[in-house]
């Protein structure tokens, strides 16, 4: 039983780039770019790549609704996200989830960007303070759009009871 | 939200030890309580607030209850996690995609 119920173990990504840090870190940084990438549909071509058969409609569970905000980072090297996951005034006072994405980059190869994503640190913040503050001139807000809800996000995963 | 619901309720570290200890076998209240060094009210508070986030159940029998946890309960955090373990994945990929059109 052990592992089962504790508290999710992070979340961790990781990828080789071609591009250096410095280009990586404008995708992660300028707001356009990162939008561009974090918040929209998949390209029509990665749609019908074939490598991922599209799950039954009915083991489809929402697509994440989200929203993020820089929360710290060093200019090509680390960035971390404040991530919030839920959307507001639809739960039962259960309030919203918050967790933090981090980004860490290093070099890679000849010119290229080695990328760490981890999403952890998961924990559940009340509805009062649901919004996210507007002191960070930093902050970006995304919520995704309908289409983007339609992805066909699938839930393998079974607990074993 | 059932998942936020489920995390915030094994967010106390107390309730989360007893939800545990469930898991292991079924128990009475004073059996329960006897692991922990906080009073019968609590531990009954801890109680309710499980069965309430489908974490624990209870079976009568006579004047006993007995509570026993439903790791099942814990299906809507796990779905929660899964969904972005396939969402990063995509992501990335279109990050790949951006990177290639950005202008040095």
């Amino acid at each position: 039983m052990s592992s089962h119920h504790e508290v999710p173990a992070p979340i961790v990504v990781e990828c080789d780039l071609d591009e250096p840090p410095e280009k990586v870190w404008r995708a992660l940084t300028e707001k356009k770019l990162l939008e561009a990438w974090l918040a929209a549909e998949p390209a029509p071509s990665q749609a019908a790549a074939p490598a991922a058969p599209a799950a039954p409609a009915r083991s489809r569970p929402r697509a994440p609704a989200f929203e993020w905000e820089v929360s710290g980072g060093e200019p090509y090297r680390w960035l971390c996200f404040r991530w919030r996951d839920g959307s507001p005034g639809s739960e039962n006072g259960a309030g919203v989830i918050e967790s933090t994405v981090r980004f860490e980059l290093s070099p890679h190869g000849s010119g290229g960007t080695h990328l760490r994503l981890i999403h952890g640190d998961f924990r559940v913040v009340s509805l009062s303070t649901q919004t996210f503050g507007s002191r960070s001139a930093h902050r970006i807000t995304r919520r995704p759009t309908a289409a983007a809800q339609r992805l066909p996000y699938t839930s393998p995963l079974k607990l074993a009871a | 939200m059932p998942e936020a619901q489920i995390f915030r309720t094994l967010a106390d570290p107390t309730r989360r030890a007893v939800f545990e200890r469930l898991c292991q076998r079924e128990m009475n209240v004073s059996e329960l309580k006897a692991g922990f060094d906080v009073s019968q009210p609590a531990i009954s508070q801890h109680l309710a607030a499980l069965k309430n986030s489908g974490l624990v159940r209870e079976r009568r029998e006579g004047r006993n209850t007995f509570y026993r946890s439903d790791p099942s309960g814990l299906a809507p955090l796990a779905e929660w996690v899964e969904r972005y373990r396939v969402f990063w994945p995509k992501r990335l990929q279109a990050l790949k995609r951006v990177l290639k059109e950005i202008e040095p």
